[in-house]
């Protein structure tokens, strides 16, 4: 029997990532990332998924194609579309945004599901890489039906105007973020979705981290913050985690971007990947010195970069955090990598393991292994990495 | 798999219930439980007697009750304490009879009225009962010597970080090796007292296979590795079967090897920590050699090393020399010595009970011991498969467990809102007592760990599963019994809201009046004058 899958490439998802933006959501951001130099990177990001997809597809596959969407309605228009035509499962290429329009066209009636594209991904319905998404659309094409299926929640990032959906969310008990004071990071939930059963293929929806309270991440954090070296460039993600470090060092983090500071100052704030460059450019005597081939005497010291761990989705590099392209990782010694993170946050990983999607599969392939994941004052979790 | 079938009629249990005051509001003045002579006439005054810094100037406000009624309120004290006289599983702990011969044995004035600091040659009797048990524990462990100073288990592995330190500090490596490895499953008292010894340390979280993954070992040793601080089988009851490759890495690394035997049931007479190659292991003789434990009592956490690691042992140890004569060799003598990490040698009276434990199974009776614990968790894992909601952990894992296996009870949480904690509430009711749940942190949602041991009967055991399968139908039934129980025991839930108030409860009846002052003039807070002292105070039940 033909098996159908309706594909929708969102071109312009994930442009704004390695340009210092939270997402490409609407014309304004867009024009903003084409104006910051922005490339598309979900055609190629699709692409991958669809080679896997075609190696491991049942025998007879049919894909159905839609003119290609750009704007918010014409994806709806488009995911509408592909579910009248009756389609078993609608491969997105997208973010957070792309999955709420397509989610919202679907309706729970035809089974989605994301290849990772986007800057935001806090819904439970993307593949961790474009060929686990591949891997997991083939699996549920074989054997396509509601024993296979599970639901996932769609959410995204909290804007401003998204205060009345979180209340709306707060009124029917489903946020899912935990702290109002952390509100520029909370998720809001947007929907349920029907998405394949593929156990270790599908990233966790983010979860959002607890209150304050913590002893142990406070410790953790302090304990980060005494072993920055002031001389050295050191560059934070984003998030909760890092921020709190930062406020240690008496910085004012940006919570969503990612910061540099040095000689006990801010040196960029909220930094595009190309602020960064220059400013490891800056810094490179050190940067790429080695134990075999130390640093000139009186160079700065080697760049330092202090990563959290996104929710449940076990990321580390690749949401949220692309100004932290492949570029600007090659030029920070994997030794001065310093992770931080709720222990609670990573025992609820499943699978257990962090993940690194930066898009370029070599550097993702030199980043995978172990990492250890500092939980407390005096102790880390060895975590595993894959891509 | 077959439906799950009950063996038999549940247990009609109901607990006492007697509604007395605390003992400091019973009685009335001048009521006696003894009376004692009148003071002889010929005796040096009382000022003369003690001195006027040791005199009360007011005696002393006791109350006052014959000596019935105060053996009376503390059986009916008793009969309302609940737990541990059931049937109890309460997995990590290793549940056994606890022989009341033992108690009259350790009673008798040759060891009950000697003091440690009596000549040796007035104690050779307890001496070589020490000596004779650490006999048993090295041949059992494979270890050159023990010493049972340690308080606990969690004191035993204190004492291997600073061993670990002072072989480190004799090698010259204090300030490379600052780093301990251990696991997820192993008990979290080895990753606390390597940090509080000054180590940092690495947790590997468990692979696909249950247990950790030895990449993620590699991963973590380093020149800077000390110490690999683990247990085996983990308390799901997994066994590591790459344990001696580890333990091999970890020397290559120059780290020392401890092995937490806490999990030793299964396993006695089969696994000899030496020849997985450790360097240090621990018993505990409250849990595995049955001496009885709880309450915060005394107990023993027997840590035994290698010839290499003698000279860092806490002293004294037991000597015996070629006359038989014995005798201790004191921190004095081992210049090297951690020193002391208890008073004298440790709580001897539980060391004789695990003495009294070994001698009465014997070598063939330890190992049916073993065997027995395994098969009897294994007989309780196929009927607990069968019950509903209930999930064994790690499922991809298809190897039989040892002597204890986690299982989540994560699928009735969803389906009825019950969580296990409820669940443990209710099988009280029935005369079983709670569950363990699991050690922290948890990584299986909504944890039981049963451990049938080699002490319970199959109809115990049968029991037990039958009361915990008959709750979880009553979940599915009807959530809201099992929600407010225990609903057959003196004390139902206590509210739990005002222990982090110190306002709000007492440890002592002087303070229990302190804080009921103060809280007139304040306001009210929780202490209560009547049935008891603050927030542990018997809550009327239904």
């Amino acid at each position: 029997m033909t098996r159908r899958v309706g594909v929708i490439v969102n071109p312009i998802a994930g442009m704004g990532g390695r340009v210092g933006l939270k997402g490409t959501d609407g014309p304004d951001l867009l024009h903003r990332a084409l104006e910051r130099g922005a490339v598309p990177v979900a055609a190629e990001r699709a692409r991958r998924a669809l080679a896997r997809l075609a190696e491991r597809a049942p025998a007879e596959l049919e894909v159905v194609e839609v003119p290609t969407p750009g704007s918010a309605a014409q994806t709806r228009a488009a995911a509408a579309a592909l579910a009248a035509a009756g389609v078993d499962l609608i491969l997105f290429a997208g973010g957070d945004g792309t999955a709420r329009d397509v989610s919202a066209a679907a309706d729970s009636r035809v089974p989605i599901l994301g290849i990772p594209a986007g800057v935001k991904m806090h819904s439970a319905c993307f593949g961790a890489t474009p060929e686990a998404a591949g891997e997991a659309a083939a699996a549920y094409l074989r054997d396509p039906g509601p024993h296979a299926l599970t639901e996932a929640e769609i959410a995204d990032a909290a804007e401003p105007a998204d205060t009345e959906l979180r209340r709306s969310a707060y009124r029917s008990g489903r946020q899912i973020d935990a702290a109002p004071d952390r509100a520029p990071l909370s998720t809001v939930l947007h929907g349920v979705a029907l998405v394949p059963r593929a156990p270790g293929c599908r990233l966790g929806p983010k979860a959002a981290s607890a209150g304050g309270g913590d002893g142990a991440l406070e410790a953790a954090c302090a304990r980060v913050a005494a072993e920055v070296d002031p001389a050295a460039l050191t560059l934070f993600g984003p998030g909760t985690t890092t921020a709190r470090i930062e406020r240690a060092l008496g910085l004012e983090p940006s919570l969503r971007g990612v910061d540099a500071a040095r000689d006990g100052r801010l040196v960029a704030r909220d930094a595009t990947e190309a602020e960064l460059l220059a400013l490891l450019a800056g810094a490179t005597a050190g940067a790429g010195a080695t134990a075999e081939t130390p640093a000139a005497p009186g160079a700065p010291p080697a760049a330092h970069l202090v990563l959290g761990v996104v929710g449940g989705q076990g990321s580390l590099l690749g949401r949220g955090n692309q100004p932290l392209s492949p570029a600007v990782l090659r030029r920070v010694d994997r030794s001065r990598i310093t992770v931080v993170a709720d222990r609670r946050k990573l025992l609820a990983l499943d699978p257990p393991q962090l993940r690194v999607d930066t898009g370029d599969p070599d550097l993702d392939h030199d980043l995978s292994g172990h990492v250890r994941v500092r939980v407390a004052a005096r102790e880390t979790l060895m975590c595993a990495v894959t891509s | 798999m077959s439906a799950f079938e009950p063996t038999r009629p549940l247990p009609r249990f109901h607990g006492a219930k007697w509604d007395e005051p605390v003992v400091m509001e019973m009685g009335r003045p001048g009521r006696r439980g003894q009376l004692l002579p009148q003071v002889e006439d010929d005796l040096a005054p009382l000022e003369e007697l003690v001195p006027a810094g040791l005199r009360r100037e007011q005696a002393p406000a006791l109350p006052e009750l014959s000596e019935f009624e105060v053996q009376r309120h503390y059986l009916h004290l008793s009969q309302m304490t609940l737990g541990m006289m059931g049937i109890n599983l309460f997995g990590t702990c290793t549940m056994k009879y606890n022989a009341r011969v033992n108690e009259h044995v350790t009673a008798r004035p040759e060891l009950a009225e000697v003091h440690p600091a009596q000549p040796v040659e007035t104690l050779q009797g307890v001496l070589q009962l020490v000596h004779d048990f650490e006999r048993f524990a090295c041949e059992l462990s494979g270890m050159a010597r023990f010493v049972f100073q340690p308080g606990g288990g969690a004191d035993a592995a204190y004492t291997h970080a600073c061993v670990t330190r002072a072989w480190l500090a004799a090698r010259g490596e204090l300030e490379q090796r600052t780093e301990v490895i251990t696991t997820i499953q192993t008990h979290p008292c080895n990753a606390a007292t390597a940090a509080a010894a000054g180590f940092d340390v690495i947790t590997l979280p468990l692979g696909p296979d249950g247990y950790p993954t030895i990449e993620s070992l590699r991963a973590a040793l380093s020149e800077r590795t000390a110490a690999l601080m683990i247990g085996n089988p983990d308390d799901m009851g997994i066994y590591n079967p790459d344990v001696r490759e580890w333990v091999e890495l970890v020397h290559e690394a120059g780290g020392l090897a401890f092995y937490d035997s806490a999990t030793f049931n299964g396993v006695m007479s089969r696994v000899r920590a030496s020849e997985l190659g450790f360097d240090a292991c621990m018993y505990m003789l409250h849990k595995t050699f049955g001496a009885p434990k709880g309450g915060g009592g005394p107990a023993v956490g027997a840590y035994g090393c290698s010839e290499e690691l003698v000279p860092f042992l806490p002293r004294p140890l037991v000597t015996r020399d070629e006359e038989g004569r014995y005798g201790l060799e004191q921190v004095e003598d081992a210049p090297q010595s951690i020193g002391k990490v208890r008073e004298f040698w440790g709580n001897v009276p539980v060391v004789v009970k695990a003495y009294a434990w070994v001698r009465a199974l014997g070598a063939k009776g330890i190992r049916d011991a073993a065997d027995l614990s395994v098969l009897a968790n294994n007989y309780m894992d196929t009927r607990l498969a069968q019950v509903r909601g209930v999930q064994q952990t790690n499922p991809g894992v298809d190897k039989p467990r040892l002597e204890m296996t986690r299982w989540s009870l994560e699928q009735v949480r969803e389906e009825t809102g019950v969580d296990v904690h409820d669940i443990s509430n209710r099988m009280v009711d029935f005369g079983v007592d709670a569950p363990w749940l699991a050690h922290e942190p948890w990584i299986t949602p909504e944890p039981i760990t049963p451990e049938p041991g080699e002490l319970w009967s199959k109809e115990d055991v049968d029991t037990w599963i039958d009361v915990l399968a008959h709750v979880i139908e009553e979940a599915y039934a009807d959530p809201e019994l099992v929600r407010t129980a225990p609903h057959n025991h003196a004390i139902a839930q206590v509210d739990p809201s005002g222990i982090d108030d110190p306002r709000q409860w007492a440890t002592t009846w002087r303070s229990h009046l302190k804080k009921r002052a103060a809280a007139g003039e304040e306001g009210p807070v929780g202490a209560r004058s009547a049935g008891g002292v603050g927030v542990g105070a018997p809550e009327a039940g239904s």
